[in-house]
């Protein structure tokens, strides 16, 4: 059977889905849909061709590389403010306040994944967000096509795979300095009451219980998310009848509720 | 054993077997092309609307499904190739038509390289050498470097008939107009569509039918206009 008998039925099938009561979670459907395919492209090796992982790499460059030093800012800003402040009410209570590990524990479990996706989201989600939408008005994706290029695999999944790598790579990023930062801030004002190397050992094991399984799970999804975001908000109607001008807010907001939507359930899960 | 494949068993690059293809303003309106060009062949369509190159180059490509007859590129319908396929099939086409892709944010040497790279394994300094030797019979210096936007339209068209006749396609899909080409260009042009036949390239080429140099001045052509939605040759008289 030839797909030109098969489409009559794709299409009755897709029509009563969308027509259904699910209509309301059609875009989440379609959010989940394309976030598996993402996942699924990515792990076939015959996908990462020459100029696929060319993308990769360039999208690596503009998010990971390019964001550091926003990173290592940001770090520096949380680890003054919050673990500063769990060193010295660490110091004034002793173990028993378990300040120092409360605090580490936020910082790893929730607090670097959100930031750092947050700041993903302006730094390469909508970089990505507009540069598909331009491709899809200008009818790009389509002459792309005709050369037998498939802009989701050529554009959306590399872009998706950094990322996703980037969000880990820069949480990490992100601990380690918010963590430095604060011992530093607290040696500076007098308020280190333990040794760096019996600082070094409380943060490695705070990481160790809180972070080892969730950290990557949480970094890695919401990079996903940012990019599965980004394609699909680049292929709604939207896109094409209004321009930037509503589709960039409705990408960024739709990013938002993504990142905190698999932070809290990878919470309440892990 | 006499092991020779006569012409008659070898089927056209590509073949629109009186295909009805639907324009997209019109609701009942549609498109009757019955068209077949062997490998090494050049057929010109001279049309009066751009939506009628598109709508053939669509279907030529396997994006446009028929609502009546077949598409066959190298004797393979289109209809029922898997995606992966097809992508694979479309990578030995060439196309330099009104629509051209271009990435803003990379130089037009990498966009020129971009489908071969893509859809092949050649060494990176051949597919350069032979973009370089391509660019350079179309009239460019060399391999263009500079970024898509610092390129005036004309130089664009020529851009991507380099990227068209790059990696030796079987199939080449040209949307140039004739205006484009200073006399002397004209004739880098057909020298090297002439290459890409003489490498076994069929090659179908959309002008207005309003070109002044027009398309009857082309040696070694079949020409073919559009005539009440409906494909046909011109016979010369």
């Amino acid at each position: 059977m030839n797909g030109r008998a098969e489409a009559p039925k794709e299409r009755h099938f897709f029509h009563a889905v969308a027509s259904a009561p699910l209509r309301p979670f059609n875009k989440l459907i379609l959010f989940f849909a394309i976030l598996a395919s993402i996942v699924h492209q990515a792990l076939r090796p015959v996908v990462w061709r020459r100029p696929v992982r060319a993308e990769f790499w360039r999208f690596m460059d503009i998010v990971a590389v390019q964001s550091l030093l926003a990173v290592v800012v940001l770090g520096v800003v949380l680890g003054v403010s919050l673990l500063a402040q769990g060193l010295y009410w660490y110091g004034q209570l002793g173990d028993s306040g378990q300040f120092l590990s409360i605090v580490g524990t936020i910082i790893v479990r929730e607090i670097a994944p959100i930031f750092v996706g947050l700041l993903i989201v302006g730094r390469g989600g909508l970089i990505m967000l507009s540069e598909l939408a331009a491709m899809r008005q200008s009818g790009h994706d389509r002459a792309l096509d005709a050369m037998g290029l498939d802009p989701f695999l050529l554009f959306v999944v590399p872009r998706s795979v950094a990322l996703a790598l980037s969000v880990f790579c820069l949480a990490i990023v992100l601990i380690f300095a918010t963590f430095l930062s604060g011992y530093a801030f607290a040696v500076l004002t007098g308020n280190a009451t333990v040794r760096f190397a019996e600082f070094v050992g409380r943060a490695y094991t705070v990481v160790g219980s809180a972070g080892y399984a969730i950290l990557p799970v949480k970094t890695l999804l919401i990079g996903l998310a940012i990019g599965a975001v980004a394609a699909l908000t680049a292929n709604d109607r939207i896109a094409t009848r209004s321009g930037f001008h509503e589709m960039l807010p409705v990408g960024f907001v739709r990013s938002v509720l993504a990142i905190i939507g698999i932070s809290t359930v990878a919470s309440l899960l892990l | 054993m006499d092991l020779r494949i006569s012409d008659a068993e070898i089927p056209p690059t590509l073949w629109l077997a009186d295909v009805r293809l639907p324009i997209p303003d019109l609701q009942s309106g549609e498109l009757t092309v019955d068209l077949a060009i062997p490998a090494g062949e050049l057929a010109v369509v001279a049309v009066n609307e751009t939506q009628h190159a598109q709508l053939i180059a669509d279907a030529a490509c396997g994006l446009r499904p028929p609502r009546q007859g077949s598409v066959l590129f190298q004797g393979q319908d289109w209809i029922g190739s898997p995606p992966d396929y097809a992508n694979a099939r479309r990578g030995r086409i060439g196309c330099a038509l009104d629509d051209t892709a271009w990435l803003s944010y990379v130089p037009l040497a990498s966009n020129i390289l971009l489908p071969t790279l893509y859809h092949t394994r050649l060494p990176r300094q051949d597919v350069l050498r032979d973009a370089a030797q391509i660019a350079q019979r179309l009239g460019f210096l060399g391999l263009p470097m500079g970024y898509p936007d610092d390129y005036a339209e004309a130089d664009l068209r020529r851009a991507s008939l380099v990227r068209a006749f790059l990696g030796k396609p079987d199939l080449v899909l040209v949307a140039s107009r004739l205006a484009d080409f200073a006399p002397g260009n004209l004739g880098r042009l057909l020298n090297a569509m002439r290459q890409a036949r003489d490498d076994g390239a069929a090659i179908l080429w959309f002008v207005p039918d309003d070109a002044p140099t027009g398309a009857a001045a082309l040696p070694d052509c079949r020409r073919y206009i559009i005539l009440d939605n409906r494909l046909v040759e011109e016979i010369e008289q």
